[in-house]
């Protein structure tokens, strides 16, 4: 019994020692990551909506998938428009976007970011010009929801690829009905 | 010693001869900069993992050999991958997820579960160190091949007003871009291959056969 307790011991004490180490790297690691997240957050705010200013991030709690939202103005008359942060559900995981909608839901912008969808399917819409197809729609126009609500040529390119188009679309289409319902203001 | 820390520069090779860790080469070695990346984690990696398994081997129990390496090396990854994300982010992004899985890379498997819990913290460390530096030239001769036809570049590290780029006149206009796929590291590897075998025939064994 003592036998088993000595050696359980050594072996506890070699998983303590790589777990501080990783503590450790982690204590030192850690504002730095912060930085850089925080930066590239303010880098894709610029490029959702260029040339606007930006108020600070609110958080949105029970309007799932609605994670929160930074107000954005632009012009002298100060328009105002939001970008929502939304969390959809991809073919293999959570989906993580930031939407410009103007104050009556339109969808001006979209971005994906943090995804584990496969490289050269679901990964595709992480080009820029994948979202193209929700702008303008979200206020008058419905979020095409469904391959078959998309035109021929927009509806081939996601074909295979559905459940991330679904997720996607999904994820703006709540973006778009929270600013519409006055979720921003 | 020093046959400890020289004999995996050829003859025992652990790319182009025993063809270990290939994972790495398939997917990072397009780019010189990221090749050399990944190749100097896993050097550091495979000192620190096979050391400290050579040195924990009077204590730990045989069968608890593979999950201690592999809490080592998961713990090394861990912190490499970390720092990267830090100070390297976009390396990091590159490398993704092949900086942790550098956890069950072959080569790091291979002498901590064979050649440490053999021989002594010393010897450990020296073979480590010199078969994680013949990988790490390996994967930069290939990466540097790779790129260098397949994209026409070499990618260094950028500092002041040099972008970090070379353009190679030519290639970069029309480069083999086969080289860059998958495919072209199994030819470039193929070729390496045939190269050493020529310059070191493998020894050949004859295999018992189990017969009924």
């Amino acid at each position: 019994m003592n036998h088993y307790a000595v050696q359980g011991g050594k072996i506890a004490g070699v998983c303590l020692a790589g777990f501080l180490l990783v503590v450790l790297a982690h204590l030192l690691t850690a504002s730095a990551i912060e930085r850089r997240g925080e930066r590239e957050i303010y880098e894709h705010l610029g490029a959702l909506a260029p040339g606007r200013a930006f108020g600070l991030y609110t958080p949105v709690s029970g309007n799932e998938p609605v994670l929160g939202f930074y107000p954005a103005w632009y012009g002298p008359e100060k328009t105002e428009s939001y970008i929502v942060a939304v969390q959809g559900t991809g073919y293999r995981g959570p989906l993580s976007l930031l939407v410009h909608c103007a104050a009556d839901g339109e969808i001006l912008a979209a971005r994906l970011l943090d995804n584990q969808e496969i490289p050269g399917m679901g990964k595709t819409a992480e080009n820029h010009d994948y979202m193209n197809k929700f702008l303008g729609t979200g206020a008058a126009k419905p979020v095409p929801l469904e391959p078959r609500d998309l035109p021929p040529q927009d509806a081939e390119a996601v074909c295979g690829v559905s459940i991330t188009f679904g997720g996607i679309a999904r994820a703006i289409e709540k973006a778009a009905a929270f600013i519409k319902a006055g979720g921003g203001r | 010693m020093l046959q400890t820390f020289s004999k995996g520069f050829v003859q025992e090779n652990p790319l182009c001869v025993h063809l270990l860790g290939l994972c790495p080469v398939l997917a990072v070695s397009v780019r010189l900069i990221d090749a050399f990346a990944i190749g100097l984690t896993l050097l550091v990696i495979l000192i620190i993992t096979c050391t400290a398994m050579s040195a924990l081997k009077p204590h730990i129990p045989g069968r608890f050999h593979v999950f201690i390496c592999t809490v080592i090396a998961a713990s090394c990854a861990s912190c490499a991958e970390l720092l990267m994300r830090a100070y390297m982010p976009g390396l990091s992004d590159r490398l993704g997820i092949f900086v942790p899985l550098l956890t069950v890379n072959a080569l790091l498997l291979d002498r901590a579960l064979g050649f440490a819990r053999e021989n002594t913290p010393g010897v450990s460390f020296w073979d480590a160190l010199g078969m994680g530096t013949s990988f790490l030239l390996a994967l930069v001769g290939i990466g540097l091949i790779r790129e260098v036809l397949g994209s026409g570049t070499i990618t260094l590290v950028p500092a002041g007003s040099f972008s970090g780029v070379i353009m190679i006149p030519g290639l970069s206009r029309s480069p083999i871009r086969l080289i860059s796929l998958p495919a072209g590291a199994f030819l470039i590897m193929g070729y390496l291959k045939a190269v050493f075998d020529i310059a070191h025939p493998p020894v050949k064994t004859t295999r018992k056969e189990n017969k009924p």
